[in-house]
């Protein structure tokens, strides 16, 4: 690698360590919920929020918008939600005599999409066909979208009701499905003595974070995930991975080519996270439950038996060797 | 109760049944159904299969043993410990002192026994840890060939060499030039070094970073371990060339960290 290589990527993992550390300023006891946003972001995929409510998965998009100075829009999915409330749409100008484009909120950097799965879908899959496409078909138009355009959608793993649950394959143009749980007792109890002395719970006033990245930036970083390097080995160990969920007994359908690209790309990411130019088995095997989990469907039996995809996943791991 | 379960989730379904739409249409165009063959498709309805077997499922894991057979055992138990006072007792003398002194000495012959016992179950124990500390020298003694020693170092099988035999692998891969792969038997010498030691559990499912963080020793131990990790990391993971370590620095760190299994070797 060449010095002046070496000097580039260690200015980009240093401001991505200063990042982490001014995220970590308002979203208390969700590190990890945080690096898997940062590695979607540095991916350029989409990610998918399953969490309780309460869990700070808005104020972490907002919070993650503001260090970015990205632009942030958030659509909260109902039933009645049409395609066109998200696109938007042409409006009549009396005055011109001319259709003009009334953008929806699509138009953005960051995209909160709530409750994904409360919208019919009609409109889940316009999201996510400007998702994979990062443009908008409005009236037969092309109207191409941010060159960042990255969805955080998010979903309550406990409520179904009046829901219309994502299908597997809508499921998998998602990169990453991020599991955000309860926080640890003391980043509770931070939360609490924070709220305390007067921070407000669930909202960001504007400068109280302060952004260090530039939209020119994201994409800079996103190009030198290309830099990572990653060894012989380690790309097989990644094959191996995805193709034992292909030919596992309790799961019925495993993960795509899709699944490996996204576990290779998502390893590099976290290592440049970590610091480092290089992938190591620890990368991968951080990021197989959020790259993998959401893209495989269980065996009949194996959902009759209660089996979690980590359960199964977990058992496959233990039988693969890490290259060393 | 799961009985009443049973039939509460059949009423359910039967329900769910009569209610969905298509029932209602059949029910207003067709003459009821058998009650017998409706239930029997009621039965056969996968929501109701999946219910039954998750239900026999939690029933299987919910098994315990009855409290009846343990309060037999216990009795049983209670009854042998009686027997064998009294027998005891009738071998001793019954009445004044000497009657006393001679419980207590029935007890402590019986105390004397316990100890044989116990003594015999330690040295059974001694024989064994012997027999198989033993058996792995034994292994480890091994003589591979050099293409099986090859095979274990691109395959990153550490146990196949005892920490001191990567270490002379290391000694030949410097002769050969080959510096990528001696800090790669330099790890695997400290992996081994480190199994025999007791301070890790080699697996090949496991990361090194998981040995770091799964290693049994004093912490200034686990900080050597953890720059030696990261030391591989970067030279392995991240073909990076060989920083300003000598050989045989990093061949005393390994030592160092293995010494119980180095001395042993």
């Amino acid at each position: 690698m060449s010095d002046e290589l070496a000097a580039q990527l260690s200015t980009v993992t240093q401001k991505l360590g200063q990042l982490k550390e001014e995220l970590k300023k308002v979203i208390l006891g969700q590190d990890g919920v945080l690096e898997q946003m940062l590695i979607t972001l540095l991916c350029g995929g989409h990610a998918l929020l399953e969490g309780v409510p309460g869990t700070a998965k808005t104020l972490a998009v907002r919070a993650l918008a503001m260090t970015l100075s990205c632009q942030a829009k958030r659509i909260q999915f109902t039933p009645d939600l049409m395609p066109s409330d998200i696109l938007g749409t042409n409006v009549f100008n009396l005055a011109a005599n001319t259709f003009e484009l009334r953008k929806g909120p699509l138009f953005t950097d960051l995209l909160l999409a709530d409750e994904i799965n409360r919208a019919p879908a009609k409109t889940q899959s316009a999201l996510l066909e400007a998702m994979s496409e990062r443009h908008a078909t409005i009236d037969g138009v092309r109207h191409p979208l941010s060159p960042v355009f990255t969805v955080f959608a998010t979903q309550n793993p406990i409520e179904f009701e009046g829901t219309y649950p994502l299908p597997e394959a809508q499921q998998d143009r998602f990169l990453l499905k991020i599991k955000v749980n309860y926080p640890a007792e003391e980043s509770e109890r931070a939360i609490l003595e924070a709220v305390h002395r007067g921070a407000p719970p669930d909202r960001l006033d504007p400068g109280t974070l302060v952004p260090l990245f530039t939209v020119g930036d994201l994409q800079r970083l996103q190009a030198a995930l290309t830099r990572v390097r990653i060894e012989p080995g380690i790309l097989s160990y990644v094959l191996k991975i995805v193709r034992a969920t292909r030919e596992n007994e309790a799961i019925l359908v495993g993960a795509g080519p899709r699944g490996s690209i996204f576990l290779l790309t998502s390893s590099k990411a976290r290592a440049l996270l970590q610091g480092r130019d290089f992938v190591t088995p620890d990368d991968v095997l951080a990021m197989v439950g959020p790259v993998l989990g959401h893209r495989m469907t269980l065996s009949a039996e194996s959902e009759i038996e209660g089996a979690a995809a980590e359960d199964i996943m977990k058992s496959i791991l233990e039988k693969l060797e890490v290259p060393r | 109760m799961s009985g009443r379960l049973s039939l509460l989730i059949l009423a359910i379904i039967s329900c769910g049944g009569l209610l969905a739409p298509g029932a209602r249409k059949a029910g207003a165009d067709q003459p009821p159904l058998d009650s017998r063959e409706h239930l029997e498709e009621i039965l056969e309805r996968p929501l109701y299969q999946r219910w039954r077997l998750r239900q026999e499922r939690a029933e299987r894991d919910n098994f315990k043993i009855d409290e009846k057979y343990l309060n037999k055992f216990w009795e049983f138990l209670q009854e042998c410990l009686e027997k064998l006072f009294d027998w005891l007792s009738r071998r001793s003398p019954r009445s004044g002192l000497a009657g006393g002194l001679g419980s207590i000495a029935g007890s402590l012959k019986a105390a004397g026994w316990l100890a044989l016992a116990l003594l015999a179950a330690y040295l059974a124990y001694l024989v064994y840890k012997t027999l198989r500390s033993d058996q792995l020298h034994r292994a480890r003694a091994k003589i591979l060939s050099r293409e099986q020693i090859r095979k274990a170092l691109e395959t990153g099988e550490a146990l196949a060499l005892a920490g001191s035999g990567w270490l002379q692998e290391a000694e030949r891969l410097v002769a050969e030039g080959n510096f990528r792969a001696v800090y790669r038997a330099l790890y695997l010498a400290l992996l081994s070094g480190l199994h025999t030691a007791g301070k890790i559990d080699f697996r090949r499912n496991r990361t090194n970073w998981m040995y770091v963080f799964f290693f049994r020793g004093p912490e200034g131990e686990k900080e050597s371990f953890s720059r030696l990790t990261a030391l591989f990391d970067e030279i392995w993971y991240g073909e990076k060339p060989a920083p300003g370590y000598s050989l045989s620095q990093l061949k005393d760190q390994v030592a160092r960290l293995t010494r119980k299994e180095i001395q042993h070797a």
